[in-house]
């Protein structure tokens, strides 16, 4: 097994690396989004913080136990007004219906049916320029592409 | 994450000292203000997000859920979104959802909702 940095995350120039130190492990994905944002301002853009958060919450809450260990690596490009991000895990497989077809959480209902989650995956799609998802043996590579110039 | 507490005439005004609400904290950030609003009479409750620079949606999550505890009894408004929060609020269609105003003196002068 591959060792994990003490830090929970490794920088380099165009990609990062975080470590998962259990599954659910919501406080180092905070931990990383902050770094991301402060080391990479023209990058980490609201919007791509945003869709970021919701991937990587993702890989930490149903990645299951093979996300430990194992880094999670985001690596990205730009080229011509787009940024291109990619993240990469060894978590569980992604079902094609979850990550392309997502369904928004409908809000025309009574006050005790509201949805309180189940909203990642419209978000990502409704931010993003394109979505891609490619499973290569026991790794998930997601693909998002915004537009760098992105703002709320 | 520290909550600033004041109560304006009927309504428990709650200002989020914090710079994000996702999902690390969600579960204490629930817990505090449904601890703060259940120690308070106050009909009317006012979350001032104007620190809170990003909500994830398990954040989001969290203040639908506080809205939803809180039943036909008490209603919960918010004020001072900034702007990633907004679109947050606006991807996921919550801004139909809540009474959501600019700031925390204008959620105050709305007579209809106190």
């Amino acid at each position: 097994m591959l060792m994990p940095p003490d830090i929970g995350f490794t920088l380099s120039n165009q990609s990062f690396e975080i470590w998962l130190q259990k599954p659910h492990d919501f406080a180092t994905v905070r931990c990383a989004l902050r770094t991301l944002k402060t080391r990479w301002p023209d990058v980490i853009l609201p919007d791509v913080e945003i869709a970021l958060a919701e991937a990587l919450n993702n890989i930490a809450e149903h990645g299951g136990a093979t996300v430990v260990g194992r880094p999670i690596c985001i690596h990205w490009s730009h080229a011509s007004g787009i940024l291109d991000l990619c993240i990469q895990d060894y978590g569980r497989h992604i079902p094609q219906p979850i990550w392309s077809t997502p369904h928004l959480p409908t809000t025309e209902c009574h006050l005790e049916d509201l949805p309180e989650g189940g909203f990642g995956w419209s978000m990502i799609h409704a931010i993003c320029l394109d979505v891609k998802y490619d499973r290569q043996g026991s790794q998930n590579f997601l693909h998002l592409q915004f537009e760098a110039s992105n703002t709320p | 994450m520290e909550i600033e507490t004041q109560t304006c005439a009927n309504t428990l005004c709650l200002t989020i000292v914090a710079d994000r609400i996702d999902a690390a904290g969600v579960i204490h950030f629930k817990d505090r203000v449904l601890a703060e609003i259940e120690a308070a009479t106050s009909p009317r409750v006012i979350l001032d997000l104007n620190q809170v620079g990003f909500v994830d949606s398990s954040g989001l999550g969290g203040i639908v859920s506080i809205m939803k505890h809180l039943g036909t009894d008490k209603r919960l408004d918010l004020c001072a979104l900034t702007p990633t929060v907004t679109k947050v609020f606006r991807l996921t269609r919550m801004d139909s959802v809540f009474h959501i105003y600019a700031s925390l003196d204008i959620a105050l002068q709305d007579a209809d909702a106190a």
